[in-house]
């Protein structure tokens, strides 16, 4: 039979309260505990990825530049709001300028069909009644 | 409110190194030390809401005395001295073997302990930490405390004593 003491006992625990695990292995604990928490492995940006993203956004913004220099985009909205606004050619409304005897507008019109030579707008209600007259 | 991460990430920086040195302490493996620090980690991070505990840290703790009793009762051989736990120049061999021996045979029997009662025994004599300090943590007074440690002290030295003959120090002289 063991004859252990209290005394005894405790000066083991003693001993043992002084050991301490290793240094790399501290470490290497907090390391994976670091990562298991926040998901990531947090690594730093080097300075050559960062030159390659800079040279890469560069490149991007002057190929987007040229390409919209070239659309010429606000003309090309102009135009569009010119065909928008300008009174459409249609019978109706050529019926009713020439009743109404609005040369301005008739003139309006004339234009517009002598700059689209449209075989469908020469052969439009105007041209006939124009022939009348 | 913080986070859950932010808490845990706290809880491991003030507190993680003194964890997983009493893991070590109680199981004397270094790779058992660190596997059963990491499994206290994945624990603790699966608690739904840890704002709710008063005191992470001694909930924590308890979290790793168990886990470290867990693995002894699983793992009952004996294996290599660690390094650090005795000095190694003043020894030889036989007498650390012994200590070696007996402190696995203290952390053995400490396993028979229960729960609050084996909670202070380690605080006490294997973290050295002060009675007010135990009963703060433990929510107890310290002289309960002090009683609950003497009386786990007996019921070691009662385990102990009635267990089958080891190599103890009488007999390697013998």
């Amino acid at each position: 039979m063991n004859n252990y003491s209290e005394r005894q006992i405790e000066d083991s625990l003693e001993q043992l309260a002084s050991a301490e695990p290793k240094r790399d292995s501290v470490k290497r604990v907090e390391q994976q505990i670091h990562q298991y928490i926040t998901g990531t492995t947090q690594k730093p940006i080097s300075i050559r990825s960062l030159v390659y993203y800079a040279v890469a956004s560069a490149a991007v913004l002057l190929i987007s530049s040229g390409l919209l220099y070239h659309l010429e985009p606000v003309e090309t909205v102009r135009i569009a709001y010119q065909q928008e606004t300008a009174p459409m050619l249609t019978r109706a409304n050529l019926n009713a300028a020439f009743k109404q005897g609005d040369q301005q507008g008739l003139d309006t019109y004339l234009e517009k069909v002598e700059s689209h030579r449209q075989p469908r707008a020469e052969k439009t209600t105007y041209h006939q009644l124009l022939n009348e007259i | 409110m913080r986070e859950k991460s932010d808490i845990f990430l706290h809880l491991f920086k003030h507190s993680g190194t003194k964890l997983h040195g009493m893991i070590y302490r109680l199981t004397l493996d270094t790779h058992a030390a660190e596997d059963l620090m990491q499994e206290l980690c994945c624990r603790l991070c699966q608690l739904k809401n840890p704002q709710q505990y008063d005191n992470l840290e001694a909930y924590a703790c308890r979290m790793a005395i168990n886990l470290a009793f867990d693995w002894r009762r699983q793992k009952r051989s004996l294996k290599r001295i660690p390094e650090g736990m005795v000095d190694e120049k003043n020894r030889n061999a036989e007498v650390r073997l012994i200590e070696y021996e007996q402190v696995q045979q203290i952390l053995n029997a400490a396993r028979m302990l229960k729960g609050l009662s084996r909670e202070c025994f380690v605080l006490r004599y294997i973290e050295q930490m002060d009675y007010a300090l135990i009963a703060e943590r433990t929510q107890k007074t310290p002289q309960h405390v002090r009683a609950l440690c003497s009386k786990a002290i007996q019921r070691i030295r009662q385990i102990l004593n009635t267990e089958t003959p080891s190599m103890t120090r009488e007999a390697v002289n013998e």
